[in-house]
């Protein structure tokens, strides 16, 4: 009786360690892809670079160097930074559907493309 | 005429002369530095209360969102020429400048409160556009070119930067209102 419970026992580490090694190697095989960080200034009223090209998992950081606010503000109002003061910077980590114009509603002749390309 | 008579003539006119206060060049151009930082902060200052009188005013959002920013970016500039006196130790100097900006704004505040709708609209993006264009063209042909401090020049010329954007953001506004009718 003893020896069948013990064997139980040593059986079910058995499984869990072939689950977990399981597991590791799927892992190893496919990582998470580590997206790519892009800057953005916003000086003299202009965003720099103008027009970014970016792929699913990136971020793009916006940095304000005025001495004015400034808002990062999708033309469709699916995302908006808020009030970003001087040096303040704000980050927006990209999503397929996230192609398209950006402005400050602040000043709406300041406008931003992101570009998503999906590989 | 008897010598008494031409030693009086004379000391009179003397005395004339030397009592003319000749008068002072009144052109921008003259300002000292601490003369423009004075006209700079009275224009930000206007400004900015042509917009609380919009604020009170007009139902536009887009003129009240233009109103906001004009608050907003003019009271920053205004804090920063603030902070760079205080760090100069130097006072703005009033000025013959500053005062005919202030007696124009008065005259204009007292029209535009008699306004409303559409016509407060108009007249107040009107006002901004040419108000805007007019004090760009001092900042950047006059006041810029002969500030001496390096300072206040820099200042002036982020400042500039700033009025230029809501000059076009003004021109946009009357374009808008320009195509606006008047709710019967």
């Amino acid at each position: 009786m003893r020896g069948a419970k013990q064997n139980r026992r040593w059986g079910m580490v058995g499984v869990i360690i072939v689950t977990l090694a399981t597991a590791f190697a799927l892992t190893s095989a496919n990582p998470v892809a580590l997206g790519v960080r892009h800057q953005v200034d916003i000086q003299r009223f202009k965003f720099t670079p103008a027009s970014l090209v970016v792929a699913p998992g990136d971020t793009v950081v916006w940095v304000n160097l005025d001495i004015v606010p400034h808002t990062i503000t999708a033309q469709d109002d699916s995302w908006d930074s808020q009030t970003l003061q001087t040096n303040d910077a704000w980050e927006l980590r990209i999503t397929e559907e996230m192609t398209g114009d950006y402005f400050c509603r602040f000043h709406p002749a300041m406008v931003g493309q992101v570009q998503v390309k999906l590989d | 005429m008897t010598k008494k008579s031409v030693v009086i003539t004379l000391l009179v006119a003397l005395v004339a002369l030397s009592s003319l206060s000749w008068a002072k060049s009144k052109s921008p151009a003259d300002l000292n530095d601490l003369e423009i930082a004075h006209v700079a902060y009275t224009a930000d200052s206007i400004d900015i209360r042509y917009a609380h009188l919009a604020l009170a005013i007009s139902k536009d959002p887009k003129v009240r969102a233009f109103a906001d920013t004009m608050i907003r970016d003019h009271t920053i500039v205004n804090e920063k020429a603030l902070a760079l006196v205080k760090k100069l130790n130097v006072q703005p100097q009033d000025n013959f400048l500053s005062q005919t900006l202030v007696k124009q704004s008065d005259a204009l505040i007292e029209e535009m409160r008699q306004l409303n709708g559409l016509a407060f609209d108009r007249r107040y993006a009107g006002n901004e556009l040419s108000y805007h264009q007019a004090v760009n063209n001092l900042v950047g042909k006059t006041f810029i070119p002969n500030i001496q401090n390096p300072e206040v020049k820099a200042l002036f010329e982020e400042a500039l930067v700033i009025f230029k954007a809501h000059e076009g953001h003004a021109q946009h506004m009357v374009n808008a209102l320009r195509n606006t009718h008047a709710r019967r």
